[in-house]
């Protein structure tokens, strides 16, 4: 059995402990952030298949991460030209 | 009245009361969302662009011209078209004034500080760096210019009618035109400015502080504790966009939403978010302002873009899978959660994230199932964003097919786009444009979804709902989403060539999107910071969530195949046709 004055003292202790788990946990995943980031996906980018499609992308300079339609200039002007396209089709027919 | 559930979702139940209007978010939702329209119109619709009209007509007159001259895009063709997208509301000075200020972080590759702070020294040694490049650029965009002149000339000499010259006069043009757009990426790197961020960032955070303050005293919000926790929520999404504009995230497209939410998350999981930050967590106060915005983009005038081919793959293909995916959780998988089957199954079959958004915040999901159905979104449109384009290419598929295919399938517009380039530019043109209609759809989902949950889901067995009850129910910001997207395709409507340039290019791409996007960050960041990894490892309990994304998606693209070969190949060849011209 502990004393009123010794279980305060091991909660104080616990809870520096968690504080301290805590802020190693948070440490652990900035650096698995920081490993994903610099080291596994440019690594991936080497991959064969992958190369070609992010050689592209880069070319372009294409934002990869919009994720609506009015983000993307490429998306304004594709509708404008594909309109105008099918318009003068239509002219052309009649 | 409302009460709240354990689990943080407000529920309507009761009678109505007029003084829901000003206490509760959906209603203020709709209020702020209203105002910053407002003040779009305000500030964009008296100022168009010098001789907007006059431009257009020139521009129309001479597509018109060149279309019954030639039997393809000619010289002159292109350059009214070029001079018509040119036309932006946003590019005249005041846009320039607020996209400086509403300006997320920049891309940067090694060093973060890049993103927000660029010194004039660096500016100049990047333009110094870029300019042969561009000259180059532009020598090669002349050169092409004047073969493209030539071949064109002979083929006009001729009448047009030799296939030959023809021919040759379309690949000189296109020629021309990869040229020219190799000249414009080269362009903006030898134009890099000096830029700080900072100021404009912290006042951007006092304006979205005080923005979203108006409504918190009414809703029972403790203003101070609000404006003493935003600082650190507006800190997270900021630190979110950075990391989201790191190049080779980006490349994969992992961007700042997903970084909101695991920053979010790993804080709140491992250190504990602090009380003073909870007050500012109001999630569904931000993610329904920003889906009133998000309304106003819903154009439907976009959706007859590339005809009833495109109509017909993005708005009879993606309803059908997104049902079947959906009974498929409920008969097959057993899901015990209706909104996460819903959610996941919204955001496969339609738009990704967006689609997840507004699906959640119509079915009252719960903070862990959107964070689910978006983190599957982006894993699984990373992956098909590499393996679609390279299978399409590989089997030599049709660039409109493999476009149509690409558009329809890829969750996130960014995706499709990097997707379709890699077919060429009429298969991304083609992509694009068929996720800018499946884009579209998102406002009838979301409307359905609202209505099928008040009448038939949120009810007991056999219980009959009367049309007061489905009122007392109904998640009241969807009716301003709706709103803002009828009235704003009305006005694009009765506006024509004019409604591209001041609506969508002025008040929405201006105004309204670069707000929304802050908007919705803020609401991932403060989901981040108030959820747990228990509670999701328990939505994801035997993987059912992946499994119905895989299941749904596998249908998506056997069916979204389907119905691109018959409607562009079968059905419409001449549209096909005339899109590889």
């Amino acid at each position: 059995m502990t004393t009123g004055a010794g279980a305060s003292c091991e909660r104080v202790a616990e809870g520096k402990g968690k504080t301290l788990r805590g802020w190693m946990q948070l440490g652990l995943g900035v650096a698995a952030l920081w490993l994903l980031t610099f080291v596994v996906l440019p690594l991936g980018q080497r991959l064969p298949v992958v190369e070609p499609v992010m050689q592209a992308i880069v070319k372009a300079d294409i934002k990869a991460t919009q994720y609506w339609y009015t983000q993307s200039e490429e998306t304004a002007y594709s509708a404008m030209y594909i309109r105008h396209t099918l318009d003068g089709m239509e002219r052309r027919r009649q | 009245m409302a009460t709240a559930r354990k689990d943080d979702i407000v529920v309507d139940r009761g009678k109505w009361e007029w003084s829901e209007m000003w206490k509760k978010e959906d209603w203020w939702a709709i209020w702020l969302g209203a105002l910053v329209l407002i003040v779009g119109a305000l500030i964009f619709l008296p100022r168009p662009p010098a001789d907007m009209d006059a431009k257009l007509a020139k521009a129309e007159a001479t597509m018109a011209k060149e279309s019954e001259r030639a039997p393809f895009q000619t010289i002159e063709w292109h350059q009214a078209n070029d001079s018509m997208s040119g036309l932006r509301a946003r590019s005249e000075p005041h846009g320039k004034v607020i996209a400086k200020w509403l300006e997320t972080p920049s891309k940067w590759k090694d060093n973060p500080i890049a993103s927000i702070y660029m010194s004039e020294e660096n500016a100049a040694a990047k333009r110094e760096a870029a300019a042969p490049k561009f000259e180059a650029a532009k020598e090669k965009t002349a050169a092409t210019l004047a073969q493209a002149k030539a071949a064109q000339e002979s083929a006009a000499a001729a009448n047009f009618q030799s296939k030959e010259l023809n021919d040759q006069a379309e690949t000189a043009i296109g020629e021309w035109r990869s040229a020219k757009s190799a000249e414009s990426k080269a362009k903006t790197a030898a134009s890099v400015q000096s830029y700080n961020r900072i100021p404009y960032l912290i006042g951007l955070m006092v304006i979205l502080m005080l923005f979203f303050s108006i409504g918190t005293p009414f809703m029972g919000i403790k203003t101070s504790g609000f404006i003493a926790g935003f600082w650190f929520v507006f800190l997270l999404a900021v630190v979110s966009e950075i990391i989201g504009g790191q190049a080779t995230l980006s490349e994969y497209g992992f961007g700042s939403i997903i970084w909101a939410i695991l920053g979010g998350m790993l804080i709140s999981n491992t250190v504990g978010t602090p009380n003073f930050i909870k007050p500012a967590l109001q999630t569904e106060y931000f993610i329904k302002t920003g889906l009133v915005l998000l309304g106003a983009e819903i154009l439907f005038s976009k959706i007859v873009a590339i005809g009833i081919p495109g109509m017909f793959v993005a708005w009879v293909v993606t309803p059908t899978v997104l049902t079947l995916t959906y009974l498929f959780g409920q008969k097959v998988l057993k899901m015990e959660s209706k909104t996460l089957n819903i959610t996941v199954s919204a955001d496969m079959s339609v738009c990704g994230v967006s689609a997840a958004i507004a699906t959640a915040a119509a079915c009252r999901a719960k903070r862990e199932e959107l964070t689910i159905a978006i983190g599957l979104s982006m894993l699984f449109t990373a992956v098909m964003m590499i393996a679609l384009p390279t299978f399409i290419v590989s089997v030599g598929m049709h660039p409109v097919l493999g476009g149509a295919w690409i558009g329809g399938t890829i969750d996130s517009t960014g995706a499709v786009v990097a997707a379709g380039a890699f077919l060429g530019q009429t298969g991304m043109f083609v992509a694009a444009t068929i996720k800018m209609i499946q884009n579209i759809l998102i406002g009838v989902i979301a409307f359905g979804v609202a209505v099928y949950w008040c009448t038939k889901v949120d009810c007991a067995p056999g219980q009959q709902v009367s049309k007061m009850e489905i009122w007392y129910r109904f998640p009241k910001f969807v009716l301003g989403f709706i709103a803002a997207s009828i009235v704003f395709s009305m006005i694009v409507n009765v506006m024509g060539s004019a409604g591209d340039v001041m609506i969508d290019q002025g008040i929405l791409r201006g105004l309204s999107r670069p707000l929304r996007e802050w908007f919705f960050i803020l609401a991932f960041a403060s989901i981040g910071l108030s959820s747990n990894f228990r509670e999701m490892a328990h939505h994801f309990k035997g993987g059912k969530p992946a499994i119905l994304y895989v299941c749904g998606q596998s249908l998506n693209l056997a069916l979204t195949l389907l119905a691109a070969y018959v409607m562009f190949f079968l059905v419409f060849p001449e549209i096909t046709a005339g899109l590889m011209e």
